[in-house]
């Protein structure tokens, strides 16, 4: 396995947090540069973690006891460096740094600074080969799970993911429900997903992958991600190289998938409206009261049952929080003046009860 | 004033680190979560906003969230030892030899790794940290233009991370956490 590229990702990264905790000590961050920076932290939480590890210096060299011993370039401190110095050769006019010092040092400081450096590669370098892990959450459970090479699956409620990984491929397959992957960045270890059929294929991006009865459906929020259609792939991550049709897939773009197959077009959403239920919030842009409803019930133990047809036609948008069905409910009732009834603590019916029989829904 | 804002950096670290470092050193420093851990979940958590919300104060957003991330572990981990009162580990957070001892030698391998620097850069570093003078009157007093003296610091900060940070063994590469390894 290649550990030098991850190492020369983490130099640089070092180099530019640097470069922005001098400009935010200075204060000379124009409203650009702060919207640069921004989009650098957002760029790889390697960048995030480097600005930490930058911050963490900061913290130690502020609380650095002994600067009296750092060596000074006075003119009348020549004497003292020389004398300090006197195991360099005689030629070189600076410290410059040598190998072994480094090394030893970096080899002493082992526990504390060490370890968290090696943790990124630790991650990318162990795989745990061909096992698989079922991931599930419950109902009004939602679960975010880091898996073996720092890739994050961020599991809603209701869902079930598999997960396998081998030397050369990271494979994941969305057996129900809906999850948001954060993939680490690794060319030579691609990372699918598969649902009913639908092969999503990523490098080191940020996507959605919801499942339903009818479709699927693909949101990517970073990067790019490939998505093909395979009908004969039977859900066991196996590699199948005939892709029917491959449809590519941007930041802020959108694919639905029916059950038959079709892949219907791209669209452009928000990407970030699309996983803000990761955040704990529903969104919806002009939606049927009976899709929303079915959201709320997978995040709440309270559910949600309708009873009035043209209500749950009625389409709607808003922002909700996933765990508050009260404030739709009331938003509903004031909207269109229906029915509200509470039958114990886990039930809110929507509607009065007609002749025919109850349009309630579930799961 | 270029005291208060470096202690601003420095004391919001050590807020919000501390009680993520006491959570790792009960379970084995070394063997679990770290600054990457936390950065994984502080970056989610950044693509979440609404990037032109973030944008008026980048990095308060930055620390405040990392800041409840840790807060978020610690307090987990607390639930996971309840007989591990919070004063306790206070007390032998600040007073244990071994925590002493590990502040030493970081100190040393920080002084080391300072020395190592050319000699400009350690200059700076020394005027800045030891004397608390602002960029601006570093660039005075050694005859430089400010942005020397920035790009000097920032060389210095990224030269001292990548020589402190080499420690990357083979002991520490197999100590995985299946914990956390799915």
């Amino acid at each position: 396995m290649n550990h030098s590229t991850p190492h020369e990702y983490r130099a640089k990264a070092a180099e530019e947090a640097a470069r922005w905790l001098v400009a935010i000590q200075a204060e000379d961050l124009s409203s650009q540069g702060r919207a640069d920076f921004i989009d650098w932290l957002r760029e790889s939480p390697l960048h995030v973690s480097e600005m930490l590890y930058a911050c963490r210096m900061y913290r130690d060299l502020s609380a650095f006891p002994k600067w009296e011993k750092i060596l000074a370039v006075d003119d009348r401190n020549v004497s003292r460096i020389v004398r300090l110095v006197t195991r360099q050769s005689p030629g070189k006019s600076d410290y410059a740094e040598t190998p072994e010092r480094s090394k030893r040092i970096g080899r002493a400081i082992g526990l504390t600074v060490g370890a968290a450096a090696a943790l990124a590669c630790t991650i990318i370098a162990v795989a745990w080969l061909g096992q698989t892990t079922t991931l599930r959450t419950q109902l009004g459970e939602r679960r975010e799970v880091t898996l073996s090479d720092g890739s994050i699956v961020d599991l809603a409620p209701f869902s079930i993911a598999r997960v396998r990984y081998r030397t050369h491929s990271r494979s994941v397959v969305l057996e129900q429900g809906q999850a948001l992957f954060h993939v680490a960045k690794n060319p030579d270890r691609p990372f699918t997903v598969d649902a009913s059929g639908t092969r999503v294929r990523a490098v080191g991006t940020v996507f959605d992958v919801e499942r339903t009865e009818l479709s699927v459906s693909v949101t990517v929020v970073e990067g790019r991600v490939t998505v093909t259609e395979h009908p004969d792939v039977q859900e066991s991550g196996t590699e199948s190289a005939d892709a029917e049709a491959a449809v590519s897939l941007g930041a802020d773009e959108q694919i639905v998938i029916s059950s038959t197959g079709r892949l219907n077009a791209v669209h452009k959403v928000k990407g970030e409206m699309e996983i803000a239920w990761t955040a704990g919030q529903l969104v919806f842009d002009n939606e049927s009261v009976a899709e929303i409803a079915r959201r709320f019930n997978l995040y709440n133990r309270t559910q949600i049952v309708l009873l009035d047809k043209n209500l749950a036609a009625r389409r709607i948008s808003g922002v909700f929080r996933a765990t508050d069905p009260d404030s739709f409910v009331a938003f509903v009732q004031s909207a269109s003046g229906v029915d509200v009834e509470r039958q114990g603590v886990d039930q809110i019916i929507l509607g009065r009860p007609s002749a025919d029989a109850e349009h309630a829904i579930g799961p | 004033m270029t005291h208060g804002r470096q202690s601003r950096v420095a004391e919001w670290f050590t807020e919000w680190y501390t009680p993520l470092r006491r959570f790792l050193r009960r379970r084995n420093a070394g063997s679990t979560a770290d600054i990457d851990d936390i950065a994984q979940e502080v970056f989610l958590r950044l693509l979440r906003y609404n990037r032109s919300e973030l944008i008026d104060f980048p990095q308060a957003y930055l620390y405040k969230i990392a800041a409840n991330v840790s807060a978020e572990w610690a307090s987990r981990s607390n639930r996971r030892m309840p007989h591990n009162s919070a004063w306790l580990t206070d007390l032998a957070d600040t007073l244990s030899p071994q925590v002493e001892l590990e502040r030493d030698t970081a100190n040393a391998e920080l002084e080391h790794a300072i020395n190592s620097l050319p000699a400009r850069r350690r200059e700076i570093l020394r005027l800045h940290f030891g004397d608390g003078i602002g960029h601006e009157d570093i660039a005075r007093r050694m005859g430089l233009t400010r942005r020397i003296v920035k790009r000097d610091l920032a060389g210095a900060y990224a030269a001292l991370r990548i020589t402190l940070g080499a420690g990357a063994t083979d002991s520490t590469l197999q100590s995985s956490d299946s914990d956390r390894s799915v």
